[in-house]
């Protein structure tokens, strides 16, 4: 008996339509593949630091929310001093003052939303002792304490805030003519009767 | 057989493969993830802005840290911060390739502005700048499709906040844009453009069909150092006009069903502070509205009627009332004030002027307070008054006003004094005292205007056991100082320590006794009395003794030499002409006249403009009253301008006189009521006296330091 040899791979014979097909999907492939590494390549030429401070923005404001996230869920639990830990943790970590004194504010700004603005503006005031400079500190307490009609020390704040807006934490690039109109408009209120 | 088909199969494996790649080429073109919109429902009484951000390559790094700053601000304290208002965002540049979605990522849908929502930051932090500025994918459009991305969030908003940096790139983009606007407009939709550094007529189109109209546009600075206070203020104003405030709780929408009247009834009150200025000083009026029912909000109208009454007008009952305010239904706040005038006498006694603020009041706004100057033709004794009137005072339809008692500031006058050629010394004793004066101070008062400060002063210094306020020494505010504070103009005050004054050496010394020393040249008891009216005399010389109170009338001392010594130490001289020492050459110190009082009081009469003499005030009373025959003060009585020249001691002074210290230029300012010129002739007649020459022998001088 004779047996056939039969390979196990084996290519079935393809019309030339076929082939014609199958070829121009490939070109189709090979275009597309070449065209994105092409702008890839493009919109990355010499933005190496560029996609780094991306990148690191938004592991930053993940970081960020991931603490908020945790602190908020501890006060809906009703536990404060856990919520308050979950910051104290991050700010013993953090070398940065500045960076420190922006978690506290975040801390505060978790406190207030949830009802307890005295709590959040003893936080700013811990921030406050940490560093001479006080701009973000008092930009925070400023409108901290306007919203709970404290106008007295709400105005001796903005006037800090804007003896401080030379600051490297002033990224808002507030210039002091914005806090002396707040200043002057808090005066305003002041003459209000209830 | 099947071998065919289980190989066509394995042949076709490559190519589905390869197609899959395909397609998941393709799809990694697109940019970055983004949080789809959920279709949540709508509640009404919430107000929906939408901001489309601009990520266009002209953006730079910085200009993202500080958007997303001032974006993140909007949700905290401060910020819009109102669990009425939710905020969603999109993002636009360019997206060359077109696609139906992706070209607004990042984007987040609606959260509350009230509180930093960790998804919303971190979508923005996403936001990243390449690419141009196509205007109708701003407006999520792209060939006339919306982008079924931001359908969801599109179609909930009330407000598109389209920000933008840039001119349309591709310039066809603004069409597309013009007709997703029109789109949005045929929904209800109302869309805000913020022009970042940028022009406005591709905005103002898109927006309103013509370059020219900038109707709902409006700027942000070009580094977005204002983003955050711009956005707040144009979203919080267009949901007020979407969203209109409850007319009787400025805290609930329209909407609301709890929005119906509620009563209240509101105060007004105004406070003048001082209530007395000099022309060109400036007064403090303060304005409050108070409301007897704490459980309602109103928002009310409100103005000011200003008010001059003339000097020597009562004012009374007519603008002020026993419970503070009066209701009025008159048909105007002007009529108001017309009705006022005529109550006051009419327009020769009162006349309506120039008013305060007005304007919209609410529990949460307030009034401000009001700095008005006193104005340069203002007249002595004019009252200038402040009435503040609420329109609606309560909830009800009457009254239709209610204005407060007026708060008024009086035109006055503060006089002040001089003293020429020597020191001004307070806190010594005359040697019968037995009351030691250890705690006198000086106080004098000093008027602001414009540039200078004006006040009373001594040539030379001043010297108090007390503190020395306002009064400068070294003539420091001789035609104004333009320093306010008092260290600058007192360099021969003398000083303890920080406190201009407190020189307690002087409360241990004693004032010469004059007295004394004459009665040791003159012989008291065969000098000749005074009694009664005294008409001096050129033949009048020597000591004479006052039988009583007396009362001096004018002279002139034009007799050379002539020399009285008045001695009434237990009784009253009264001054009611003018005492000169006449102007005639004298050769010797002999020829020298002088007056020396020594009584217990020493009152001069207000028609008095000149006395030279000694005033030695040292009887019990001590006093010393420069416009003894005038009790009630004002500028129209005790007007004339004082000088004494001679050295003037007492246990008190009562400087009365009223000139001087109004007008509009440094000279009238300057002017004083009382002059206290301490001449050289006094020295040089003592030393005359005491040393029996006739001349002056210089045979050594000791000068002070000179005085600039």
């Amino acid at each position: 008996m004779k047996h056939k040899k039969q390979r196990r791979f084996q290519l079935p014979r393809l019309s030339f339509r076929i082939k014609v097909v199958l070829g121009v999907i490939a070109a189709l492939i090979l275009i597309t593949v070449v065209t994105v590494v092409i702008i890839r390549l493009q919109a990355g030429k010499g933005n190496t630091e560029a996609d780094d401070q991306y990148q690191q923005i938004i592991r930053e404001a993940e970081a960020d929310g991931r603490l908020r996230n945790q602190a908020k869920a501890e006060i809906s639990k009703g536990n404060e001093a856990a919520a308050d830990e979950v910051y104290q943790q991050a700010i013993v970590k953090e070398r940065d003052v500045n960076k420190k004194i922006e978690l506290y504010i975040d801390l505060a700004n978790v406190l207030y939303d949830t009802g307890r603005p005295y709590d959040a503006i003893d936080t700013v005031k811990k921030a406050e002792a940490l560093s001479d400079d006080k701009f973000l500190a008092a930009d925070w307490l400023s409108r901290a304490y306007e919203s709970q009609d404290d106008y007295v020390s709400a105005i001796k704040y903005y006037k800090l805030a804007g003896q401080s807006v030379a600051s490297p934490q002033n990224e808002y690039l507030f210039e002091k003519s914005y806090y002396d109109r707040e200043v002057a408009r808090v005066m305003r209120l002041q003459g209000r009767g209830n | 057989m099947i071998v065919r088909r289980k190989n066509s199969f394995i042949a076709l494996l490559p190519l589905m493969t390869m197609l899959g790649l395909f397609i998941a080429a393709i799809a990694g073109l697109v940019g970055v993830n983004s949080t789809p919109a959920s279709a949540a429902t709508i509640e009404p009484g919430f107000c929906r802005a939408s901001i489309v951000f601009d990520r266009s390559s002209s953006v730079g790094t910085k200009d993202l840290l500080t958007l997303r700053k001032h974006v993140e601000r909007l949700f905290q304290v401060g910020g819009i911060y109102d669990d009425k208002v939710e905020l969603a965002f999109w993002s636009f540049s360019s997206n060359p390739y077109r696609k139906p979605v992706g070209y607004n990522n990042p984007l987040h849908d609606f959260v509350s502005s009230k509180g930093v929502h960790v998804g919303f930051s971190q979508s923005l932090a996403k936001l990243r700048a390449f690419g141009g500025t196509n205007y109708e994918q701003a407006l999520a459009h792209a060939d006339g499709k919306q982008n079924s991305d931001v359908k969801p969030i599109a179609d909930r908003t009330d407000i598109i906040v389209f920000l933008t940096d840039g001119m349309p790139s591709p310039a066809g983009s603004r069409e597309g844009a013009r007709k997703a606007a029109l789109k949005y407009y045929a929904e209800g939709r109302t869309i805000l453009g913020g022009l970042i550094g940028t022009t406005s007529r591709h905005m103002n189109y898109v927006l309103n069909g013509s370059e020219k109209n900038g109707t709902n546009t409006f700027n942000v600075s070009g580094n977005y150092n204002d983003l955050s206070l711009v956005l707040k203020q144009q979203i919080l104003k267009k949901c007020n006009e979407l969203n209109p405030p409850c007319e009787y709780n400025a805290e609930l929408p329209a909407t609301s069903p709890d929005c119906k009247v509620t009563p209240y009834t509101l105060t007004p009150i105004v406070s003048a502070n001082p209530s007395i200025r000099e022309v060109g000083e400036s007064v403090s009026y303060a304005y409050s509205i108070t409301n007897g029912r704490t459980d309602s909000r109103p928002k009310v109208n409100y103005s000011t009627i200003g008010l001059r009454v003339n000097s020597g007008v009562s004012t009374g009952p007519v603008i002020g009332y026993t419970n503070g305010y009066k209701d009025d239904s008159s048909s105007s706040v002007a009529a108001i004030g017309n009705s006022l005038v005529a109550q006051l006498g009419g327009s020769s006694k009162a006349a309506v002027v120039s008013g305060g603020p007005s304007g919209v009041w609410t529990p949460s706004t307030g009034i401000g307070a009001e700095s008005f100057a006193i104005p340069a033709d203002a007249r002595v004794g004019d009252k200038y008054c402040r009435i503040l009137v609420i329109e609606k005072p309560t909830e009800a339809n009457n009254p239709k006003y209610r204005y407060s008692s007026a708060a008024c500031v009086a035109v006055g006058s503060k006089p002040k004094v001089h003293v020429y050629g020597g020191d001004v010394q307070v806190g010594r004793s005359f040697t019968n005292d037995s009351v030691r004066s250890l705690g006198s101070i000086v106080r004098t008062s000093t008027t602001r205007l414009g540039t200078k400060t004006f006040g009373s002063w001594s040539e030379y210094g001043i010297m108090a056991p007390g503190t020395i306020t306002g009064m400068a020494s070294r003539a420091g505010l001789q035609g104004g100082n333009m320093a306010s504070t008092q260290n600058i103009w007192s360099s021969l005050s003398f000083a303890n320590e920080e406190t201009i004054g407190e020189f307690n050496d002087v409360a241990s010394g004693w004032i010469p006794d004059i007295t004394d020393a004459l009665l040791r040249i003159y012989d008291k008891a065969t000098a000749p009395r005074y009694s009664g009216n005294v008409a001096l005399q050129p033949t009048h010389k020597g000591l004479y003794v006052a039988s009583g109170d007396i009362t001096l009338g004018s002279y002139d001392f034009s007799t050379p030499g002539q020399t009285i010594v008045i001695y009434a130490p237990s009784s009253t001289v009264t001054i009611n002409g003018n005492l000169t020492y006449g102007s005639q050459r004298m050769s010797s110190l002999g020829e020298i006249p002088q007056l020396v009082i020594i009584a217990d009081r020493i009152n001069i009469t207000s028609g008095v403009s000149r006395v030279d003499a000694w005033l030695v005030a040292s009887g019990e009373s001590g006093r010393i009253d420069t416009c003894s025959d005038i009790t009630a003060l004002s500028v129209l009585v005790c007007e004339k301008q004082l000088t004494i020249t001679g050295p003037v001691t007492a246990k008190q002074l009562l400087l009365k006189r009223t000139a001087g210290a109004q007008g509009s230029d440094d000279i009238s300012r300057d002017t004083p009521a009382e002059i206290f010129n301490m001449r050289a002739d006094a020295y040089l007649w003592v030393y005359a006296l005491t040393a029996n020459e006739r001349r002056v022998v210089t045979t050594y001088t000791s000068e002070l330091s000179p005085r600039f």
